[in-house]
């Protein structure tokens, strides 16, 4: 596996991201291939850890403005970068990359830094690999609070979906800046976008960011049995979750009815709907932090 | 005139194909007015990028194309021409004519009201679309032209009467498997059956086997005076043509220096020849988005 790692100077001019970088080393099961884990890691270690989980094709940048807050409600707050995204490590090619891949490579960096207590915060795929993670480990975890994302377990993908899966296949470009820009419902400033293109300084570095949209696993995805495992854990979950999802994401809106009422966890919650587009942490981060703190206990 | 309807159910395996159907009524002197099925992605109010498909295929050819254009800001239209596809589908051969498919075609450019075009073509796309050009030449903004030609009545090489000889012959006319015969890749399973998806028998393809034998290259043909009619037009057209065409297509490969010789538009353009067959649409999508984008940003101010 041919690993690259994307210099700190292209991080160098973001100026609204103020968090020191830790990381940690994992090693591929498959192949050996050792593979440095970026993450956040703020507020006080010995308190309850709220996760804060990423997907396609950000990274932990997505959460700038929740840290801060959630941190002074006295939580830690931790938020990875997965491998192949902002300041981890990027395997070159599409294929050293699988959706099983992702949740190991994120089940060895928690079991590493032994985290416990946790609040799952998750969108896109940060929720199909973070809520993976809780059906794998459900004793890590105290709750979850679940935005623009999902657990899918094969059908047809919706329409929106469908074509921005062929974009990623098929488009010549893939500027990852202006897909985070579209996605947001609101106009990022310069410096935003290119803080989301900071993570790839040419296309090779890509790989994983191109590749992801195919592994959701609508049709008759190899992911399947996988989901329907961890869909048994989920119906019998009892543990808080809450659904906050978007009103203006083409995506995934309405896919809290997949989770209310069959996690058991749901009853009960204060289940909302928040006003924005699919990257709802650059629309309403506040909401959302609301929506955390629900669920998340001190 | 009997007219045939493929069922929606034909198409429901398709899982590559995420575009929502539109149709339109064309109708044509002395034929029953046909249901047109085409694609239509994209801000409206942008200017078209039409993607015309030949034979025998549909606008499934151009799946990856789609939605990287629309993406970029542009309005994308893929029609099924008439006998192909979701379009309807008359069940005689002697139904088709090329004459017929230009009117066809025209019915429905002139409804749409398309201006500003960027036209890609290919294979009988072009055959169609350039006679489109001629007839409408103030419609179309600029041309991307691959594996395809308008001939006169004049032979064009022995690759295509190998294949014309071929398509009446065989006792069955496999789509899907002609398609991938005519890519470098291999084509999956699922994509060889979502070119047969249009044809659940054979009374289907009557506009499919009809195809090869229309293409004027006797003096003979029918359509020899109206293609020689539009290649006085295509003579004076000065807007922006390029050519790309497949290195590995052996039936119309060959064809490109003929356009870029008569067309005083393609003068000074980017021509290429890229690492494909026939159907380069499947060999070789990204790159042929990246070079109709990249044509048109040429000629933005």
């Amino acid at each position: 596996m041919k690993v690259l790692r994307t210099p700190d100077s292209a991080f160098a001019a973001i100026r609204d991201f103020p968090f020191a970088p830790h990381y940690l080393e994992i090693t591929d099961p498959d192949e050996g291939t050792k593979l440095r884990v970026h993450y956040v890691d703020e507020g006080p270690r010995d308190a309850p850890v709220v996760l804060m989980m990423h997907g396609e094709p950000s990274w932990c940048y997505l959460y700038r403005h929740m840290i801060g807050p959630v941190v002074a409600a006295g939580f830690r707050v931790v938020a990875p970068d997965l491998i192949g995204f902002g300041k981890s490590d990027k395997p070159t090619k599409k294929t050293d990359y699988s959706y099983a891949r992702h949740v190991g490579w994120m089940r060895q960096w928690i079991e590493a830094l032994d985290l416990t207590r946790m609040t799952l915060v998750c969108q896109d795929w940060g929720s199909l690999i973070g809520l993976r993670l809780v059906a794998e480990m459900p004793d890590r975890f105290a709750g979850v609070a679940l935005s623009n994302g999902g657990l899918p377990e094969g059908g047809s993908p919706p329409r929106a979906f469908a074509i921005w899966r062929a974009f990623s296949k098929w488009s010549p470009v893939f500027p990852i800046g202006r897909i985070v820009n579209v996605g947001a419902k609101r106009a990022l400033s310069s410096a935003e976008i290119a803080a989301y293109d900071a993570p790839f300084p040419d296309s090779s570095y890509k790989a994983g960011a191109r590749i992801f949209p195919s592994f959701v696993p609508f049709e008759n995805n190899v992911a399947i049995p996988d989901q329907k495992r961890a869909w048994q854990v989920f119906e019998q979950w009892h543990k808080p979750f809450l659904c906050c999802f978007s009103d203006g994401d083409p995506v995934t809106r309405g896919g809290e009815a997949r989770f209310i009422g069959r996690v058991p966890g749901t009853k009960g919650q204060p289940h909302c709907t928040l006003h924005g587009g699919h990257f709802i942490q650059e629309n309403d981060p506040q909401g959302f932090v609301d929506c955390i703190l629900k669920v998340a206990k001190l | 005139m009997k007219v045939l309807r493929t069922p929606d159910a034909a198409f429901a395996d398709l899982t590559d194909y995420p575009f929502a159907p539109h149709y339109l009524e064309v109708e044509v002197p002395s034929a029953p007015p046909m249901r047109l099925h085409y694609l239509d992605e994209g801000p409206r109010h942008a200017a078209p990028i039409l993607l015309l498909h030949g034979e025998p295929t549909w606008s499934y050819l151009y799946r990856k194309f789609v939605p990287p254009l629309a993406a970029a800001g542009h309005r994308v239209l893929a029609p099924d021409l008439i006998g192909f596809g979701k379009s309807d589908k008359p069940a005689e051969g002697a139904d088709y004519s090329y004459e017929r498919h230009v009117a066809w075609m025209s019915d429905w450019l002139t409804k749409l009201d398309l201006r500003d075009i960027t036209l890609f073509c290919q294979d009988w796309g072009g055959l169609i679309g350039l006679r489109l050009v001629a007839a409408f030449p103030d419609r179309f903004a600029r041309l991307v032209i691959s594996n395809t030609y308008l001939p006169e009545g004049e032979s064009i090489g022995s690759g295509f009467d190998a294949w014309r000889t071929f398509s009446q012959a065989t006792p069955e006319f496999k789509t899907g498997r002609i398609v991938d015969g005519g890519c470098v890749r291999g084509l999956s399973s699922s994509e060889v059956a979502a070119y047969d998806a249009p044809f659940p028998d054979e009374n289907y393809q009557a506009g499919a086997r009809q195809f090869p034998v229309l293409v004027p290259v006797t003096p003979e043909h029918a359509s020899v005076a109206e293609n020689q009619a539009a290649w006085a037009v295509l003579e004076s057209f000065t807007k922006p043509v390029v050519t790309c065409f497949g290195e590995q297509d052996k039936v119309l490969g060959h064809l490109d220096a003929e356009i870029q010789r008569r067309i005083p538009g393609a003068k000074g353009q980017p021509h290429c020849r890229i690492e494909a067959s026939h159907f380069c649409q499947e060999d070789q999508p990204e790159r042929l988005v990246d070079l109709i984008l990249k044509f048109i940003a040429a000629q933005e101010p």
